[in-house]
């Protein structure tokens, strides 16, 4: 046997071994996502349920333009997005709302909404680069949907009806509430208990 | 080996993609026959065939697949077993694009060796058009250039890239991210 032909077949066996081990770790990756618990916005207790019309309301964004809260809006959904300037979690989430605007924009609204002193804000928008983002602060807005912990998010769907909300720390958290609303599920919570019932009922 | 001059070369890379193919058939009829009841079900759902036909067009398909598989590795017969093949894999690019034009992209198309929580896609169909075409090429090579025999660095280098095939079908279908996941 020559020389070439034995590194030949010592090349095709180090392509197989690696070919496997590339499948069992592809495969064990699949695993795991389907494993682990779903990592979902948690939802708190608040005075609005999933499917109730979204309060209606019409504020005035700190660039002075007017800004149209829940009810049907041409068609699109929106996204409020409760945050604060002194909110680390609320700035690490940042990058992942500008990701979400872009790839959800065929359908999604986003806006930015916060309370207290309007200067301290503008600051803040002008820090983080969000002008592109409408940019409201409102004591009221955050009362009506129940707002009490940061960051939280609330979906509202193409017909102004509440789709989703919950506490949003991760990139995770905020992807979740697109699939709920994808999915029909509000929230983590009921998407668990759904899949335990799942469990009870095929015995697993 | 078929030779060191350029028609050697090229009659060797297409016996070894020969060996590649004939594995995959091979091991896609296997999959079939394993998972019977399974296989079944996509065929009604994906293939669209009606529930009494089911059954023979399973066992017609796993009959086509081992068919080709054999006369691929047969020297005497590839061109007719790479024909087979190409139509094989034509036939499944068909069937893909007809689900994706009606709108079932969810629908389980059981050209995955195991789970997949991927729709249906493009991905899909470049992966059988690209199997069409190397047996195709395979087909032109052994009807023009002549065939070698199946060795054994042949069944090595298939197996290798049958893994390599096995690693990218589990990648793919991993959940997609949502676009913009990366920016």
């Amino acid at each position: 046997m020559s020389f070439l032909i034995a590194s030949q077949i010592a090349l095709w066996i180090g392509l197989l071994v690696l070919g496997v081990v590339c499948m069992a770790l592809a495969r064990q990756i699949g695993v795991l996502h389907q494993r682990i618990a779903p990592a979902g916005a948690l939802s708190l207790r608040q005075p609005l349920k999933v499917g109730d019309p979204a309060p209606e309301m019409s504020l005035t964004a700190l660039d002075g333009a007017t800004v149209q809260i829940g009810g049907v809006r041409g068609g699109r959904g929106q996204l409020l997005l409760f945050l604060s300037p002194d909110c680390r979690v609320c700035d690490a989430l940042l990058p992942a709302v500008r990701s979400a605007q872009g790839a959800e924009r065929q359908w999604l609204d986003i806006v930015l909404a916060s309370d207290g002193e309007s200067y301290a804000h503008a600051e803040f928008v002008r820090e983080k680069h969000l002008s592109k983002f409408p940019y409201v602060v409102s004591e009221h807005l955050g009362r009506s949907y129940g707002v009490a912990k940061l960051p939280y998010a609330v979906l509202i769907d193409e017909a102004g009806k509440l789709s989703s909300t919950g506490l949003v720390n991760t990139r995770e958290h905020l992807e979740s509430l697109f699939v709920a609303k994808e999915t029909g599920v509000g929230n983590i919570q009921q998407f668990l208990g759904q899949r335990g019932q799942r469990r009870a009922s095929s015995g697993e | 080996m078929g030779g060191t001059s350029l028609a050697g070369t090229v009659q060797s890379f297409a016996a070894q993609m020969a060996a590649f193919q004939a594995l995959l058939l091979a091991a896609s009829a296997v999959h079939k026959a394993v998972r019977w009841t399974h296989s079944l079900t996509v065929m009604r759902q994906f293939a669209g065939v009606p529930e009494v036909l089911a059954g023979s067009s399973l066992a017609a398909a796993t009959a086509f697949e081992l068919t080709a598989g054999a006369l691929l590795m047969l020297p005497a017969y590839r061109t007719t077993g790479a024909v087979l093949a190409a139509l094989i894999w034509t036939l499944y690019a068909v069937l893909i694009v007809r689900a994706i034009v009606q709108g079932r992209r969810d629908v389980d198309c059981g050209c995955s060796f195991g789970p997949t929580s991927r729709p249906l896609g493009s991905f899909q169909i470049a992966r059988n058009l690209v199997l069409a075409a190397l047996a195709v090429f395979i087909a032109l090579v052994s009807a023009f250039r002549g065939t070698v025999p199946t060795q054994g660095t042949f069944l090595l280098g298939g197996l290798a890239l049958l893994a390599l095939y096995g690693a990218l079908d589990q990648v793919m279908a991993l959940q997609p991210l949502r676009s913009g996941e990366l920016t």
